[in-house]
């Protein structure tokens, strides 16, 4: 059989790779650029809208429901809404911005960009639980349900609460362990 | 943006463009194994090196810039994809004991089954091992891997040496099976 293979020359084997991609002129570059710069405003959109879902239904609740409390625990899980995609909007996302792709090294890259996941990952109780909190519990004190069901109530949202922190606490530490390895091969 | 500033910046991409696109091809078949979106990753890189153009000043190598921007979007994708698929990768380290229990087989028999093997393997890696590995292959340096990388020379040489004999151990592993 026909060994083609280079033996001992994996380098000529990977460069002997033809390019299949088609050039792109500078206009298509212009276009592709300014086409991404409308997907980055749509997933903005996106967002707002999602978010003013949440502002609707709270706000419907408020209306809807009986009881003062119950009222004000729905009024109260607004701002959280609004904090949360506050926090997604100036953390979670990744947009380098050009020159750093160029002035920072792979290393450095890369290692930031963990970093931004990890804290996403650990304050995830900050930004996902701790806003509903006080309108969940005002909301959840104006039913008036008996105490044995509330208390059921109140477990049931810690016990679900709880697993979503340990599984992104997990997957920080797990982050944390990358970053640790980046910065000593940095050193 | 001045008339001069974006002509320079149109220029300097085309030179980029001109002396580095095959090198972002095959870099980028690192990084994506499927076409569709390998030509999605490589519009997206030429798409940042053009606009990154807008704050080169000089202060490295224009093939330095060139593979930091294109291993830094290239990592960006990879990083989004393995959140959407819940990848696993590898380190250098652990591919190279992978290799002792995987069998050479009839695969690696013909060039571009050679050649698809060396790219899956190189899909495996973490991404800042794979930005040790495919400046390798291109041909460069220690020294300029570890500008281009940021890991220090020392560790950048440990690294080179260990995928050189990963690669020299699976390549005698295809010559002896041809030999069979």
């Amino acid at each position: 059989m026909n060994n083609e293979l280079p033996a001992g020359d994996p380098r000529s084997l990977w460069q002997s790779q033809h390019c299949d991609s088609p050039h792109m002129s500078i206009d298509e570059i212009r276009t592709k650029a300014a086409a991404s710069h409308k997907r980055i405003k749509r997933r903005n959109l996106r967002e707002y809208v999602a978010e003013a879902l949440v502002v609707i239904m709270f706000t419907g609740y408020a209306i809807v429901f009986h009881g003062f409390m119950v009222r004000l625990g729905s009024i109260l899980c607004i701002p959280g809404a609004f904090f949360i995609t506050w926090f997604l909007q100036r953390r979670g996302s990744a947009s380098p911005v050009p020159a750093e792709l160029g002035l920072s090294s792979g290393i450095s890259f890369y290692r930031r960009e963990l970093e931004r996941q990890r804290e996403v990952l650990r304050w995830f109780w900050l930004w996902n639980l701790a806003p509903f909190v006080p309108g969940l519990a005002v909301m959840l004190a104006g039913f008036g349900l008996d105490l044995r069901y509330l208390a059921i109530a109140v477990v049931l949202i810690l016990a679900f609460w709880s697993f979503l922190w340990w599984g992104n606490i997990r997957a920080a530490r797990k982050l944390q362990r990358e970053i640790d390895e980046l910065q000593l091969m940095e050193e | 943006m001045a008339i001069s500033a974006i002509h320079r910046q149109d220029e300097l991409y085309g030179d980029a463009a001109q002396t580095y696109g095959a090198a972002i091809d095959r870099l980028a078949r690192a990084y994506e194994a499927d076409s569709d979106r390998r030509r999605d990753l490589v519009q997206e890189i030429h798409v940042a090196l053009w606009r990154s153009f807008e704050a080169f000043d000089g202060r490295c190598s224009m093939r330095t810039w060139v593979y930091r921007v294109a291993h830094n979007v290239a990592a960006t994708h990879v990083i989004r994809d393995q959140r959407a698929n819940r990848r696993e990768w590898v380190s250098i380290e652990a591919v190279e004991s992978r290799s002792a229990i995987e069998p050479a087989g009839e695969a690696d028999l013909d060039h571009r089954r050679a050649l698809a093997r060396l790219t899956a393997m190189i899909q495996q890696l973490k991404p800042l091992d794979r930005q040790v590995i495919v400046p390798y292959l291109e041909g460069m340096d220690a020294a300029s891997i570890g500008e281009i990388s940021g890991i220090s020379a020392r560790n950048a040489a440990t690294k080179i040496h260990r995928i050189k004999a990963i690669l020299a151990r699976r390549f005698q592993e295809g010559a002896r099976t041809d030999e069979q």
